[in-house]
């Protein structure tokens, strides 16, 4: 039913689309499920698009066109052109729940309006999140509510003829404003949202105003369903599109202009002489395209592998909400206990795993941060970070020779926060470890530099070195040179490094491997 | 519907095909209700759909009949099939008369209902003869 299936074959492989499923036949075998690819493709495709919006997007859906037209009747042909226009563009350009939100608040007629609230509840949850729109109170921050509150709310909306309410008595008490507030709600597959608009003030609004608010809630809501699949599956999409580009099939991304945004590593190989056979439409004009199976070694490539890689963005997901919970209340009977301990052993011991409970939970952050485009503000010493990262890896380092150098002398205070710079640090040594297994004499050594504006660290082994193949893509996810590898430690070790504003690099050494992790210093 | 497939499976089938179908044609709906339009070519969309929702139900419902379903849901679905027959026909006849405001009501009122109803009324019950077959 629905948009049925739409296929795209380069026999034996098949490709095809089911709402947000995106489907990889091989012959009679599906090889490949990503139940996040679909649709989402394209947005996260628009996400990628180097050039700033254009806000010039054609108003391609003849119900968008009405839309528009209706909204930009109510405020005059002047209004149409200078507000309501941009603002529509402006919704076709974003993937931010929080901008698109900003924007309708934004519009001349609401900025009065001193507060907008989304509340979003996806279906099974306990809770339904809360964003706010623009600097007024609650917003920025988001939060959420009981789905209890959320129903009261959504249903009284929904039922509601103007969706007027005001927050006296004690119904609407738990809301974080007080006043007139108008409602709109929004019922999609998998979620429901309710949006709610106040002045902060218990006047009650004029029927033109409660019609505006309307008007543009709706127009919002045309982009709703597509800007909360983007808000709340931004990793695990981050994750198809890496194993889309490692795919070994000849697969591209191309945008409405017929610009490639994402290739598979076999489409660039053979791009030169090869066309897609077959195009599949993904919406929003994207179309993925599928080309001749490649001969050859990659044609062997571990599809299932690749496919359990892909889930391990679920995986980072699934672990951050349900571990967050048990690690803050480790750490608080942690504290409490250290408080009523009856001597300096057992204080050391909590404080310890009060210490480690932290560090769980930084890492849990940065886990879900990573593929986010914030910078990771911070200063640390790169001499305790190279300290604390070979006490982590102590483990790994039993029977290998460690030959620090450096890391005596005052603080060397680098740009880059403690908890990544110590990460990527454990990563290096961590890697060096495990090539050393079962070498002769196996050494690491791990030395601090600086000159006037940067400082860096260099592990060196004397293992076997990088195979030639695994050099050239040494900092692409999924490139190992481990039997068990994953191929991820050293891209999100880079990725983190230039979140703090530096680099990783190897150092192609004539004996054993070698990394330099180059930081900036801060001045004094 | 004439098929090999295990009661069970079949079952299983008809409550997902329908649960996506219906789900499929509350978004569109909600869409247009949101953006204040049940005359474009969206709003004939929908109408094409649900005649394909109405010919996937009468199949659901002769396999239903073999005695898989209860009585009761069998009731249920064709008291609601009758009811979406109906809005059908209006909005057939809305389309060709032009009547704006006879399709928007159809669509945000009628339909919307109807379709809300399969959801709470029979879906759950289609689960349950699936997980007892």
């Amino acid at each position: 039913m629905g948009e049925g299936f739409t296929l795209a074959a380069a026999a034996p492989w098949r490709l095809e689309l089911s709402g947000d499923i995106l489907r990889l036949h091989h012959g009679p075998r599906l090889e490949l499920q990503l139940p996040w690819a679909g649709r989402n493709l394209a947005l996260m495709a628009q996400a990628m698009r180097p050039e700033p919006p254009s806000f010039s997007a054609p108003l391609t859906s003849p119900m968008l066109r009405e839309a528009t037209v209706a909204a930009a009747e109510l405020f005059g042909e002047g209004a149409a052109a200078s507000e309501v226009r941009p603002f529509v563009d402006q919704l076709a350009n974003t993937i931010s729940l929080k901008n698109a939100l900003d924007a309708l608040f934004r519009l001349r007629w609401f900025q009065h309006h001193s507060l907008g609230l989304l509340y979003v509840h996806q279906k099974g949850e306990a809770r339904a999140w809360q964003i706010g729109a623009g600097e007024g109170p609650g917003a920025g921050a988001t939060h959420t509510i009981d789905v209890e509150r959320f129903n009261q709310l959504h249903t009284a909306a929904k039922k509601s003829k103007t969706g007027q309410f005001s927050t006296q008595g004690p119904r609407w008490s738990w809301l974080p404003f007080g006043g007139a507030f108008l409602a709109e709600t929004y019922g999609f597959r998998g979620f429901s949202a309710v949006l709610l608009a106040s002045r902060q003030e218990f006047l009650p609004f004029s029927p033109d105003e409660v019609e505006r608010f309307h008007r543009f809630a709706g127009l919002l809501g045309l982009w709703l369903e597509d800007l909360i699949a983007v808000e709340f599956s931004d990793l695990r999409l981050a994750e198809v599109m890496l194993l889309l580009v490692r795919h070994p099939l000849p697969l591209v991304l191309r945008d409405p202009d017929g610009q490639t945004v994402l290739a598979s590593d076999a489409f660039t190989l053979a791009e030169a002489s090869t066309e897609p056979l077959s195009w599949l439409p993904l919406g929003r004009g994207y179309a993925l395209g599928i080309g001749e199976e490649p001969s050859g070694e990659s044609a062997g490539i571990d599809v299932i592998h690749r496919h359990k890689i892909a889930l391990l963005g679920d995986l980072f997901n699934t672990l951050g909400h349900e571990l967050s919970n048990p690690l803050f209340g480790l750490g608080l009977a942690a504290e409490i206990l250290i408080g009523a301990a009856p001597d300096v052993e057992a204080r050391t011991i909590l404080s310890e795993i009060r210490k480690n409970v932290q560090r769980c939970q930084s890492i849990l952050q940065n886990l879900t941060r990573l593929y986010t485009d914030q910078a990771q503000e911070g200063t640390c010493d790169l001499r305790h970070c190279v300290r604390e990262a070979m006490t982590l890896a102590k483990s790994e380092l039993k029977g290998v020779r460690t030959w620090p150098t450096g890391l005596n002398g005052e603080a060397l205070t680098v740009e880059g926060r403690p908890v990544l710079v110590v990460q990527i640090l454990f990563n290096l040594i961590v890697n060096s470890a495990q090539a050393l297994h079962g070498r002769p004499a196996p050494r690491i050594d791990v030395s601090v530099h600086e000159d006037e504006g940067q400082a860096w660290v260099v592990v060196a082994d004397n293992g076997p070195g990088l195979p030639p193949h695994v050099r050239q893509n040494l900092f692409r996810p999924f490139t190992t040179s481990k039997a068990r590898g994953h191929g991820l430690g050293l891209a999100l070790s880079q990725n983190l490094a230039v979140k703090a504003g530096g680099d990783l690099e190897s150092m192609d050494p004539p004996e054993g491997a070698s990394f330099r992790l180059r930081l900036k210093k801060v001045r004094a | 519907m004439e098929t090999a497939l295990p009661a069970k499976e079949m079952t299983t089938l008809i409550h997902t095909t329908l649960q996506e179908a219906l789900d499929d044609l509350s978004g569109r709906l909600e869409k247009l209700r949101l953006a204040g339009a049940t005359t474009t070519p969206e709003a004939e969309d929908v109408i094409t759909e649900t005649h394909r929702l109405v010919v996937f139900l009468k199949h659901a419902g002769d396999y239903l009949r073999r005695g898989l379903a209860s009585e009761q849901l069998r009731e249920e679905m064709v008291r609601l099939k009758l009811h979406l027959l109906s809005v059908l026909r209006g909005l057939s006849e809305a389309v060709r008369a032009g009547d704006a405001l006879a399709m928007h009501d159809l669509l945000t009122e009628e339909l919307r209902d109807n379709l809300s109803l399969w959801k709470i009324q029979v879906l759950p019950r289609l689960r349950s003869v699936s997980r007892s077959n």
